[in-house]
């Protein structure tokens, strides 16, 4: 649990108060007392994240099937420790956008959802090749099966002569293989972001070379839903 | 079987100006407050959505938030 006494009374104090709603209101009044109040407050908001978290746990228990309950719950009861601690720390940046528990929900959610992937990740090697080319399709019309086929064939020849080894290696990983990007940063010891803008450049890269050699700019969009 | 569009969209991505998983976390709250509210989400906050189509770690975290903000409304 969380030890009220080490956090920082001042920055919470300079959290608005402007446009809230009531409920945000009183957390935040709440927060900021410098009493018995605010220890119960402290409680109160992990208690809030600890169900947030548990939510978090339980809909991607699936990723986790040699976990028991008990298990599950201690990755939650440390998130919601961990999102308490996070919670408190950015009180002052919290501008009233959005009401009180939304944002801090967001972190409970966040912290669960990072340590059920990497738990769901921790024996596994990354694959950095991909285990299978996912462009044979079954379910598309004859028309349809040419022009991706065609598309397929263009793009992995596309992946292997204009992208960086770095961004091969990233774009293969994510978004052929499906590992978690917090995952991946996490190996490569870099952040969550740096690790989604190589694949954001990758994939603009991919993008136009797929225009320069004759695939209509749309074509991506048309595959949507 | 595999679904070849989903494969391949999972490889090209949205192909639209989108927010960073930094930015996305920083505005998370608010776009699911306006999406819970019946708000044009997408149009307040342009490139959430194409980085939340992008991004399946940031999916699934606003997919849990919008989910929780709902249930809390129902019981409100
Ligand atoms: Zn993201």
């Amino acid at each position: 649990m969380i030890e009220p006494a080490a956090l920082d009374i001042v920055s919470i104090e300079r959290a608005p108060a402007g446009l809230l709603d009531d409920e945000s209101l009183s957390w935040l009044e709440a927060l900021r007392d410098p009493g018995a109040r605010r220890d119960a407050a402290i409680r109160d908001l992990h208690a809030l994240l600890l169900r947030a978290a548990r939510f978090q746990v339980r809909r991607r228990r699936h990723l986790l099937p040699a976990c028991d309950g008990a298990e599950l719950d201690d990755l939650a009861e440390h998130a919601a420790d961990d999102a308490t601690m996070a919670v408190l720390k950015r009180v002052e940046s919290y501008e009233g956008r959005s009401r009180f528990t939304t944002w801090a929900y967001k972190f409970a959610i966040m912290h669960a959802a990072v340590a059920v992937r990497r738990a769901a990740w921790q024996h596994r090697e990354i694959p950095i090749e991909p285990a299978d080319w996912p462009f044979v399709s079954d379910n598309a019309g004859p028309a349809e099966l040419a022009e991706h086929r065609e598309l397929a064939t263009a793009l992995r020849s596309a992946i292997d002569t204009v992208l960086t080894r770095h961004q091969r290696t990233v774009l293969i990983a994510l978004a052929v293989n499906q590992v978690p990007v917090d995952v991946l940063a996490e190996r490569l010891s870099t952040s969550r972001g740096a690790v989604y803008k190589t694949l954001h450049d990758a994939r603009a890269k991919l993008r136009q070379e797929l225009a320069a050699v004759g695939f209509l700019p749309g074509i991506a969009e048309r595959l949507h839903d | 079987m595999t679904d070849t569009p989903r494969a391949l969209r999972r490889i090209l991505g949205p192909g639209e100006q989108e927010l960073s998983c930094e930015e996305c976390f920083e505005l998370l709250d608010s776009y699911v407050d306006l999406e819970a509210a019946g708000v044009d989400a997408g149009q307040a906050m342009p490139g959430m959505w194409p980085h939340l189509l992008g991004c399946p770690a940031c999916a699934d975290e606003h997919d849990a938030l919008l989910e929780l903000v709902r249930d809390d409304e129902r019981s409100r």
